[in-house]
């Protein structure tokens, strides 16, 4: 169970973490902590899986990065072999396994749109599949990875 | 303002939870800790850096069921589809996608629930609302992979 200070931390620092030289002693007052131990504190949420990291998401669209989700449906026989694959490139952040008609999803990024294309042509080949969604985004209406955390 | 590629990878990295967490991606540029700073604050102004902060697990904190959900939506309800998803707090992602000939679902939004059943109700809530009859729900059976975006093909 989460505490309730341990709420107040996830909460306030993934929302209004300071950009300044001493970030938790700039913040560790609305804690009622000293620096030390709320450092200890974010420690202890990262060591209990409740924080992936610290750090910076970047709108990749504006880095000029272009993305495209893949769906394909592999055989059984062929999947454990078939996911090695894809998941040994670099330009695939994202891979699921996922029940309906097309069982693997991943998300595919590059430099620029031929280049996306290109790639997602060898991964095809490599995988030997013809039925393979390429799903362009056309508009994104909401992106919030943030979670709600009052309760 | 155009992205110095240096300065993204060097803050694409996870930052140490430790006292001064920017000074050592602005050591490692060479860099002033201080124009590190203000550099980070005039790309998160201008949106090129969507968050800083902690990024938490959503497993973790309660959530611990999810769905893609692919939406077959007329052109003439999407704005209203859109709408009602933006609005609800149960979905992170709503994105409009390309259709092929054997799959013609074109919004596609993540759900998160508590468990499977409240997202299969939270699904059922918003067909209701929208009017959507056709959609595919599409449960996660094994997260593959993972990572944080990988940007060297910036360098490329």
């Amino acid at each position: 169970m989460l505490a309730k200070l341990d709420r107040l931390i996830l909460k306030e620092l993934q929302d209004n973490f300071p950009i300044s030289r001493r970030p938790f002693a700039d913040s560790c007052r609305k804690f009622g902590l000293s620096e030390e131990e709320l450092i200890c504190k974010v420690r202890s949420l990262k060591k209990r899986k409740l924080i992936r990291y610290l750090g910076a998401i970047f709108e990749t669209k504006k880095l000029g990065i272009k993305s495209t989700l893949v769906a394909m449906n592999v055989p059984r026989k062929r999947l454990f072999q078939t996911v090695r694959m894809i998941n040994s490139y670099p330009q695939v952040s994202h891979n699921y396994l996922r029940s309906g008609k097309y069982n693997i999803w991943f998300t595919l990024s590059a430099a620029s749109k031929a280049k996306l294309a290109l790639l997602l042509k060898e991964i095809k080949r490599r995988a030997n599949m013809e039925d393979v969604l390429n799903l362009e985004t056309v508009k994104v209406f909401k992106i919030n990875a943030r979670f709600k955390l009052e309760k | 303002m155009k992205p110095d590629k240096k300065f993204i990878l060097a803050l694409n990295r996870p930052l140490g939870i430790i006292k001064m967490p920017f000074s050592v991606p602005a050591k490692s540029l060479g860099w002033d800790e201080n124009k590190f700073l203000k550099v980070i604050r005039s790309y998160k102004n201008n949106g090129v850096i969507r968050r800083l902060g902690l990024i938490l697990a959503h497993r973790e904190v309660g959530l611990k069921s999810n769905v893609l959900v692919a939406w077959k939506v007329a052109e003439k309800s999407l704005e209203r589809a859109a709408n009602t998803f933006q609005k609800a707090g149960e979905v992170s992602h709503c994105y409009q996608r390309k259709t092929h000939a054997s799959w013609p679902y074109n919004i596609y939004t993540m759900i998160h629930g508590r468990s499977r059943q409240d997202c299969l109700r939270i699904v059922k809530r918003f067909s209701r609302m929208t009017g959507i009859k056709d959609y595919q729900e599409l449960f996660t059976l094994k997260e593959l992979k993972k990572t944080k975006a990988d940007l060297w093909m910036l360098t490329k």
